[in-house]
């Protein structure tokens, strides 16, 4: 038998080392890269989530709000991209809105990332890419793709069985950092907990009519393509599907809120305060189990031959062809419906009316890509900057 | 709290295995496979406790 002396653990401890760095080095890059929106001309302030619940401060959990206000008083929106991070479908659409909207009535609450965490963390286990880029007219933009759920350098140890506080439904051990599954949160719980307890906060305080939390779904998931939406909400929510099927020519059927499915902003939102919330799915083709190798290029352009064989056989919720289901589809359906549902709700209660202009709708993105809506932080005000 | 309390104890905890697992690493004079067995399993706690993965 060969002996381990000192010679053989030097050499297998520097292999090990080099391995150890190269693995690494790339995870602790990506918890680090910073990505830079700039600031529109409708910004008028910026807040963090800390400053509804100062025991967020300092910490990851904590996240950039964008403020923007009108001329004119009116009805107030949030709009949350990124709740579950491996979707940033919503992370895109808001940072359209923040470098592009103006608002002339009213105020918009954006939040880029809202589990500013699970953007930080990572699903190598599945192959996922760190990162992805998207073309613009002044070179690649990058983004992190994280997870879905809170890091556990941020939030650790899991429960066995997470009861959900307060209606103590008993859910997967993994959603206690899931921010779909926290709501309404509570002050004292754990951070995943008092970041949507300081969400319900902005709410209560600012008096906001409308939340919208923008996510995406598998092409093999039921609830996609869609608009989630409890009972109080659902008048606002059938206006705008009729609408941008028929003046847009893109499906987005309803889905009712569970009323006994607990911790999901569709139902605790409605709920616990007098805000009407919406929850918007996209169908998402990379996030589908059977797909080849989970790549940037389908992130990006949501062509599978798998997913089309199984579209063939019917097996999928949304129609699919070769075409597959383009980034630019899913950003821009989120902008219209998100949009049409303000326009609704502006049009039911005048008195709380929400007016922005000059962000692009489903046609817009379509034919001019999501990119060309960003522009160069490098040429940008550095004040205008912000790094989420 | 008892979260937080729970999260301290395992960063101590990865340490301590960490260092005691490089101790029998040093050690290690007859087999080749624990050399690499022991180089193995510090990679979690190496990882965690450097607040990367």
């Amino acid at each position: 038998m060969k002996t381990a002396g000192t010679g053989f653990k030097l050499s297998v401890t520097a292999v090990f080392i080099i391995l150890l760095i190269a693995g690494g080095w790339p995870l602790r890059q990506h918890r680090h890269f910073p990505v830079e929106i700039v600031c529109g001309p409708g910004v008028t302030e910026i807040r963090n989530l800390s400053d509804y619940l100062p025991a967020l401060k300092g910490t990851k959990a904590d996240t950039p709000v964008f403020i923007l206000s009108g001329k004119e008083p009116g009805g107030s929106v949030l709009v949350m991209g990124n709740t579950h991070a491996n979707e940033p479908e919503g992370l895109l659409t808001v940072a359209i809105m923040i470098e592009n909207a103006v608002v002339e009535k009213g105020t918009v609450f954006l939040i880029p990332s809202f589990n500013r965490s699970a953007s930080l963390n990572t699903r190598p286990g599945e192959g996922y890419p760190l990162y992805f880029s998207i073309r613009t007219p002044w070179g690649q933009k990058r983004f992190r793709m994280g997870n879905r759920d809170a890091s556990p350098l941020d939030q650790w140890p899991d429960p066995d069985v997470y009861i959900h506080y307060p209606e103590k439904q008993m859910l997967s051990y993994l959603d206690i950092r899931n921010t779909n599954r926290t709501w309404p949160g509570r002050k004292n719980g754990l951070p995943m907990e008092q970041v949507t307890f300081a969400a319900m906060e902005l709410l209560r305080r600012e008096q906001v009519d409308l939340a919208i939390d923008l996510h995406g779904a598998e092409t093999m998931f039921p609830v996609t393509n869609c608009i989630v939406a409890p009972e109080k909400s659902m008048r606002i929510a059938t206006l705008a599907s009729l609408t941008v099927k028929s003046m847009e020519g893109f499906e987005n059927h309803l889905e009712s809120s569970p009323e006994k499915f607990r911790g999901l902003s569709h139902r605790e939102i409605g709920d616990y305060s007098d805000t009407l919330p919406f929850l918007l799915e996209s169908p998402i083709p990379f996030l589908d189990q059977p797909t080849g190798a989970k790549t940037e290029k389908l992130f990006l352009d949501g062509r599978d031959e798998f997913l089309l064989s199984l579209a063939r056989k019917k097996k999928l919720f949304v129609p699919y062809d070769e075409s597959g289901w383009s980034l630019d589809r899913r950003v821009g359906q989120h902008l219209s419906v998100s949009l049409e549902i303000i326009r609704q709700y502006s049009r039911k209660t005048p008195d709380r009316a929400i007016i922005i202009k000059n962000v692009p709708r489903y046609s817009d993105v379509v034919d001019n890509g999501t990119g060309s809506y960003f522009h160069n932080p490098a040429s940008s005000e550095k004040g205008k900057v912000v790094k989420i | 709290m008892i979260a937080r309390f729970i999260m301290i104890a395992y960063y101590l905890m990865s340490a301590f295995f960490v260092l005691i697992t490089i101790k029998n690493l040093l050690k290690e004079r007859d087999s080749r496979d624990r050399v690499v067995l022991y180089l193995v399993t510090l990679i979690p706690f190496i990882l965690r406790l450097l607040r990367i993965k």
